[in-house]
């Protein structure tokens, strides 16, 4: 056993583990009209009591990823939710963290229960997004945009690149410069992927029957990238109960343990023609963070599925590189192999991904958090992948030029 | 979960109104706004030349000094722009498609964000590696869009 193995094993080992007990999930979709932002988080919650078998006598307190208060129409959000749930004068905490904000929250909610302070955790992340406009032309769509652009640094970006694909595709053209990869087949082929596992997916915003002429032939946003090869943008809830040992043998159904967390907030692309150039940095850090903790060395053969961040198809390709399925430069011919199709050897967005099952961030990195539990679960369906070795991976990435990166390794008991 | 009688729909709007100051970094957008000259801060303990710039260096905690910056750069990556929402300011100085680009200005550490304007937008006009230079405008706000880059050729 290597120095770094053994490391691993023994920081494994006098940590308290942590588990997933229950999940609820919705449809992404464009617009939940029929309902408040509370009534979706009391949708998914229930959902995920009832699927731990506990009740909210036996949450001692939430966690909630909630990205974006105008999105909202609504400041502190969390304590109104709360109310809703029922969970009133037990703990909350809020999060935020761009696209990452559910995976942020999930961290939170671990360390929650590893630190001993509770044993049952409700973890949820909710989202309206549908609710604006453009008054000039009543266009939804633009009205969302218009409010999610401040993400973007107001005075260094906004002015310039106010569209989000624009600035993350800086990133893509620069990884293009350096590797020569992915071509723009590749690039459609990763959608095609997502787009057809989303058709096997009842929580699937997008269903839509493409094909590579389809996506290559669709309008360019910001090039290489074409519209179908960028992620939605949607309504959702989503919630876990997240368990501590201790309680864990009382649940419903066997955890999902979180084996390794990791975070990284990196800096707003800047790097002329440093290390960096081309590369997701926080993408890297959060994954090595998680694989240590998680004792995983070979991700590629340890790994028997991963959900990650196609905000849009070249970010999922990069990702590949980043998170170590791949070397660097060689996420593209990962796509022409077929290695991350839902029935290839390491299943990338069985879901069908930011892409086609839907996105809005902080319920997304909630959501994968679900389905990879599902597929380890060995209940994901017509979607289920093959479970050989019990261990999956969600990664998520958002920021400001996907500067704010999250990875998490779920596994299940052999 | 249903909703009798159907779901009721209601307008509103939460404007508002802001009036910011830069701070630390006003000399850089009086500086472009009087006299159409872009500048950087340069630490004093580890010589990064941050631009944008930073009151103190977030590298070695130094203190910075204001210098002036040459307009020529060299444009590290590029994409190539083709739809923006149609109630984004951009489009009161920017028309569609354009190429949107990360230009290091010539002795900054660092990058920019910025527009290259080129006679025409086709994608590879503005290879990795281009020498650009920086155009002012006429009517300038103190904002980064008081310029954008040209191919230093032109
Ligand atoms: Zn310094």
């Amino acid at each position: 056993m290597s120095t770094a193995q053994h490391r691993a094993n023994a920081s494994k080992a006098s940590r308290p583990r942590v588990g997933v007990a229950g999940v609820g999930q919705i449809p992404f979709r464009t617009r939940y009209p029929e309902h408040t932002f509370q009534e979706l988080a009391f949708e998914v919650a229930r959902a995920a009591l009832r699927d731990a078998g506990i009740t909210t006598d036996d949450v001692q307190g939430a966690v909630y990823g909630i990205y974006s208060d105008l999105l909202m129409r609504q400041q502190s959000s969390d304590s109104l939710v709360h109310d809703y749930l029922g969970l009133r004068g037990k703990p909350a905490l809020r999060i935020s963290a761009g696209a990452s904000t559910g995976a942020f929250a999930a961290r939170a909610a671990y360390a929650e229960i590893a630190s001993g302070l509770s044993d049952v955790v409700l973890l949820l992340g909710v989202q309206k997004s549908g609710d604006l406009i453009n008054p000039e032309n009543q266009h939804r769509g633009e009205g969302t945009m218009m409010s999610e652009s401040i993400t973007h640094d107001v005075n260094w970006q906004h002015p310039v690149t106010p569209f989000p694909p624009a600035a993350w595709g800086l990133s893509l053209n620069a990884h293009m410069e350096r590797y020569g990869t992915p071509t723009v087949e590749q690039l459609a082929k990763a959608a095609l992927k997502n787009h057809r596992n989303a058709r096997l997916n009842p929580y699937a915003q997008l269903k839509l029957d493409l094909t590579l002429e389809d996506i290559l032939n669709s309008r360019i946003i910001a090039w290489p990238t074409t519209m179908y090869e960028c992620c939605g943008f949607a309504e959702c809830a989503a919630a876990m109960v997240l368990v501590s040992e201790r309680v864990a043998g009382r649940m419903a159904k066997r955890p999902v343990w979180i084996a390794g967390v990791g975070t990284s907030v990196e800096a707003v692309l800047q790097d002329g023609d440093g290390e960096n150039y081309g590369r997701v940095p926080a993408i890297r850090r959060s994954g090595e963070a998680a694989y240590t903790m998680a004792g995983v060395t070979k991700p590629r053969e340890e790994l028997d599925v991963a959900e990650v961040h196609d905000i849009f198809s070249g970010l999922e390709i990069m990702a590949y590189e980043e998170l170590g399925l791949c070397a660097p430069g060689e996420g593209g011919r990962l796509v022409d192999e077929g290695v991350t199709e839902r029935t290839g050897p390491l299943p990338v967005n069985p879901s069908g991904g930011r892409i086609a099952c839907g996105h809005i961030a902080g319920v997304s990195e909630i959501f994968s958090l679900c389905e990879v539990t599902r597929q380890l679960r060995e209940e994901a369906g017509e979607r289920q992948v093959a479970i050989r070795r019990g261990r999956g991976l969600v990664s998520t990435v958002g920021g400001q030029s996907a500067n704010i990166a999250a990875a998490l390794v779920l596994e299940r008991d052999a | 979960m249903t909703t009798r009688g159907g779901y009721l729909e209601a307008e509103d709007a939460i404007v508002n109104h802001y009036v910011y100051s830069h701070g630390g970094l006003s000399p850089f957008f009086r500086a472009l706004k009087e006299r159409g000259q872009l500048t950087g801060t340069r630490c004093a303990e580890c010589d990064t030349v941050w631009c944008p710039p930073r009151t103190h260096c977030s590298r070695c905690y130094g203190e910075t000094q204001w210098t002036d910056l040459s307009h020529e750069g060299t444009v590290r990556a590029a994409t190539y722009c083709y739809y923006v929402p149609s109630n984004y300011k951009l489009h009161e100085y920017q028309e569609m498609p354009y190429v949107l680009a990360l230009v290091q200005p010539d002795g900054a550490s660092t990058c920019l964000y910025n527009i290259v304007h080129v006679p025409k937008v086709v994608v590879g006009a503005v290879p990795a590696g281009m020498r650009v230079r920086a155009v002012f405008r006429e009517r300038r706000e103190g904002r980064l869009t008081d310029f954008y880059y040209v191919p230093l050729e032109s």
